[in-house]
């Protein structure tokens, strides 16, 4: 089954670059144990200051600086995998660096 | 430059009136300014891990409760931020939710997909001009699905191919020259046509070359390589 992990990082943490998850170990044995053969694809983002959020009203297009919604966590990152079952997923997510950094993954099904 | 659009949708918000997505999707795919993405099941059926003092929290529900929730992703490759706005500001949720639009952070500079690729095809002909057998097999997942086809013999999997290396490179000093590589890549998995050329003590022998690479994390190997002798361009 295939399902997104959002990695949440908590907002005003210090933000590690991919070359610094690259160099922590704990990236690098989520890397080495858990991500080959099940994650599909993904993406490690800019941080949310980086972001631009685009809403449509009648002809009008309005632009706003950083996320769609102000939380105490944000998306760091994601991934997709494919795993034979939501207990699979959540034993990957569980193991991804930013469930035990005082952040979050939340893990969904992808619509099929 | 990629670009994530978080397609944000809004659970109070009428959806009547608004357009199909599909015209969305072709169009933007049909001119290569969105690669590919998914539609999310509703956040209501989504679960959140939290780790805490080496014990596994779940919640039921996303992240964050919010007004507007995550539905899904499109990736976008475009020039500019400009280009990634005005693509997400024609989506049709655009109108009655929000799009996200944020830039990819990459590992580095030199350090994308095709470089990793074209980086380890350039360390197979390292490793045959050392003519070292380890460092040769190193590239290849352990489960490699290897065909050669080389003058009329067949071999199969990575044992046969490590034999046949063995004896090319003991009959002494082998270049191997790439003569022409084309390289693909899409998220995880990548595939590259090459013709290859083989120039030992005893023989030159020109191979047509299909291989397939799947990103491990922290590098790419090979886990499909289809290989047959052909003769001589001239």
């Amino acid at each position: 089954m295939k399902y997104a992990l959002l990695f949440c990082s908590p907002v005003g943490d210090e933000e590690q670059s991919p070359a610094e998850h690259a160099a922590d170990p704990r990236f690098a044995a989520y890397f080495e144990e858990v991500r080959a053969g099940r994650v599909t694809g993904g993406a490690r983002l800019r941080p949310a200051a980086d972001a631009t959020t685009v809403r449509v009203r009648g002809d009008e297009v309005l632009l706003s600086d950083g996320p769609f919604a102000e939380t105490k966590e944000y998306i760091a990152g994601l991934a997709f995998i494919d795993v034979a079952d939501l207990d699979e997923a959540i034993a990957v997510a569980a193991r991804h660096p930013c469930a035990f950094d005082g952040g979050s993954v939340e893990v969904r099904p992808v619509w099929e | 430059m990629k670009y994530m659009l978080l397609v944000c949708g809004d659970d109070a918000a009428d959806a009547t009136g608004m357009a199909p997505v599909e015209p969305w999707v072709e169009e933007l795919g049909d001119r290569g300014v969105r690669l590919h993405g998914h539609r999310l099941a509703l956040p209501s059926e989504a679960v959140t891990v939290r780790v805490r003092e080496g014990e596994v929290l779940r919640t039921d529900g996303p992240f964050a409760e919010t007004k507007e929730y995550v539905a899904g992703f499109d990736v976008l490759e475009c020039d500019s931020l400009e280009e990634a706005v005005e693509a997400a500001a024609r989506h049709p949720v655009a109108t009655i939710g929000a799009m996200e639009v944020r830039p990819f952070w990459p590992m580095g500079e030199g350090e994308d997909p095709e470089t990793a690729m074209r980086d380890l095809d350039a360390e197979l002909t390292e490793a045959f001009r050392e003519a070292d057998l380890d460092r040769v097999l190193a590239c290849y997942a352990p489960d490699a699905d290897v065909f050669h086809l080389v003058d009329g013999h067949e071999r199969q999997g990575l044992d046969a191919h490590r034999k046949a290396l063995h004896d090319l490179f003991t009959a002494g000093p082998v270049v191997r020259e790439v003569l022409d590589l084309g390289v693909h890549v899409d998220e995880s998995i990548g595939f590259a046509h090459a013709l290859v050329r083989l120039t030992g003590t005893r023989l030159t022998r020109t191979l047509r070359v299909t291989t397939g690479y799947r990103d491990f994390g922290l590098r790419w190997l090979i886990t499909h390589e289809h290989a047959v002798s052909v003769k001589e361009a001239r």
